[in-house]
C-alpha cells in the first residue's frame, strides 16, 4: 500500500514541480498596447479646492533628447479639455486669485539593447565570438511632462510644483502616439480626483 | 573468564554494528517549497510564491541530533495590466510586475524524535545562515532591480514517512526571518523580510 501511494505521489510531485516552474516568471512583454505608464504626484498640503482659473501656456516645451513637435497640439487639446472638465475657467494672467499655470513638455529617446552581446555572457561558448543567437533591438520611447504651479506662491522668481504628470510609452508607429498621449493625459486627471 | 569476556564484547560489537547497519545517518532531500510572505514582504507580493524547491543534506548523531544544511529558491510574482497603484502623494497607472526571489543558504541543527523502524519520524530544527534576496520591479518599458545578502534563522518542523530503508516522503514548514540589509526598492532601510515554507519532498536515508 505505502509503494502504491509512494508511487502515486512520486508522479505528483514530478507534474507540481513542472507546473509550478513553468509559470515562474511571467513577462507580460512590452509593445505599444501595455508600455505606457502615467505617473502623478501632488504636493500634499495645496488646497486643489481653492482653483478655480487656469492659464495654459500655449507652447509645448521640448526638453532634449530627440526634438518632435508632432504632438504639441494633441497635448495641448487634451490639457485643455480636461482642465475644463474640472469646471476651472481658462484665463491668460497668471497670477490672481485661484489662479494656476499649466505646462508640458515632451522628450524623445531611442534605446538599443543586445542580448549576449558580451564574451563571459555565455563563458562556456566563448569560441563562438559573436554569439550565434545575440540578438539586438531598437525602441524609443516618448514622455510627455505636465507641470502645474501657482505663481501666487513664487519666491524668488521660482514657484513651486503643485501637481505633476508623467506619461512615457513606447513611441513608434503604429501605435497611434497622438490617442495614446490623449489617453494618457486623460488618465492622469482620472487618477487625481483631489483636483477637482 | 577471559574466554567469556571476549564473547561478550563480541555479542555487544556485533549488536552495535547491527543496529548501526539498521539505523540511517545520512538524510538528503529534495524537496518541492512554496511560499507565504509576511509583514513587509507580503505588502509587495501577497500572493503565496507557488515556485519553488529545496534541498536539504543533513548527518543524525546516535542521539538522534541532526547537523546539515539548507539550500532552497523561492520565487514569487505579480503581476497586472493597466492598473493603477497608489503611492505615497500620489498614483501610477500602467503594466507591471513584480519580482522576488529568495535563495536561502543555512546551517541546520536539529533533533529527530524517533529514527529507526519508525513509521513517522517526527523532527524539529533551526536554521541559521544566509539569504540572498533579488527583488524586481518592470513597471513599463523599465527594469528597477536590487539585491542583498541578510543574515537570517528559523525555526522548522517536519516528518519523515519512511516508505522503504532507504527512501522516504518528507513534509516540513519553516518560518523563516531575514534581517535588515542594504535598502528595499523604495529606497527604504528597513529591508527585513520574513516568510513561511510549506515543503514536500523526497528524502534519502543511508
Amino acid at each position: 500500500m505505502r509503494k502504491v501511494v509512494f508511487k502515486w505521489f512520486s508522479i505528483s510531485f514530478c507534474i507540481i514541480a513542472a507546473l509550478s516552474f513553468s509559470s515562474c516568471y511571467y513577462d507580460y512583454g512590452v509593445d505599444t498596447s501595455n508600455s505606457d505608464i502615467v505617473v502623478t504626484l501632488r504636493n500634499p498640503d495645496y488646497n486643489f479646492q481653492g482653483v478655480t482659473k487656469y492659464r495654459l501656456v500655449d507652447s509645448v516645451v521640448q526638453i532634449g533628447g530627440e526634438l518632435t513637435h508632432a504632438y504639441d497640439n494633441t497635448i495641448i487639446s487634451s490639457l485643455r479639455s480636461n482642465l475644463n472638465a474640472l469646471g476651472w475657467l481658462e484665463v491668460q494672467d497668471s497670477v490672481g486669485a485661484g489662479i494656476v499655470s499649466v505646462a508640458a513638455g515632451i522628450t524623445k529617446s531611442t534605446y538599443t539593447v543586445s542580448y549576449g552581446s558580451d564574451w563571459w555572457y555565455y563563458w562556456g561558448y566563448y569560441w563562438y565570438y559573436p554569439p550565434y543567437y545575440s540578438y539586438t533591438y531598437t525602441y524609443t520611447t516618448g514622455t510627455v511632462v505636465t507641470l502645474l504651479t501657482d505663481l501666487n506662491q513664487a519666491n524668488g522668481g521660482k514657484a513651486p510644483v503643485q501637481w505633476s504628470a508623467t506619461m512615457n510609452g513606447i513611441a513608434e508607429a503604429g501605435g497611434s502616439v497622438s490617442a495614446r498621449i490623449s489617453s494618457g493625459i486623460s488618465q492622469a486627471f482620472t487618477q487625481s480626483p483631489y483636483l477637482k | 573468564m577471559s574466554k567469556i569476556l571476549k564473547i561478550m564484547m563480541i555479542v555487544v560489537l556485533a549488536g552495535l554494528a547491527s543496529d548501526k547497519a539498521m539505523s540511517q545517518s545520512y538524510y538528503t532531500s529534495f524537496e518541492y517549497s512554496a511560499a507565504f510572505n509576511m509583514g513587509k514582504a507580503s505588502e509587495y507580493i501577497s500572493e503565496p510564491g507557488w515556485a519553488g524547491f529545496s534541498i536539504a543534506i543533513k548527518k543524525a548523531t546516535r542521539k538522534n541530533v541532526t547537523y546539515g544544511l539548507v539550500l532552497g529558491w523561492n520565487v514569487f510574482n505579480k503581476e497586472a495590466t493597466n492598473a493603477t497603484t497608489q503611492i505615497n502623494n500620489g498614483a501610477v497607472y500602467g503594466s507591471y510586475a513584480k519580482y522576488y526571489n529568495y535563495y536561502p543558504i543555512l546551517a541546520s541543527v536539529g533533533y529527530m524524535f524517533k529514527r529507526n523502524r519508525a513509521k513517522v519520524i517526527p523532527y524539529v530544527q533551526a536554521n541559521l545562515g544566509a539569504y540572498y534576496i533579488y527583488q524586481k520591479l518592470k513597471l513599463g518599458v523599465y527594469d528597477i532591480n536590487n539585491d542583498n545578502w541578510h543574515f537570517g534563522f528559523g525555526p522548522e518542523i517536519g516528518l519523515i514517512f519512511p516508505v522503504s530503508r532507504e527512501v522516504g516522503i518528507v513534509v516540513n514548514g519553516k518560518y523563516n526571518y531575514a534581517l535588515s540589509s542594504g535598502q528595499n526598492l523604495r529606497g527604504e532601510d528597513d529591508n527585513s523580510y520574513s516568510f513561511i515554507n510549506a515543503n514536500i519532498g523526497f528524502v534519502y536515508m543511508k
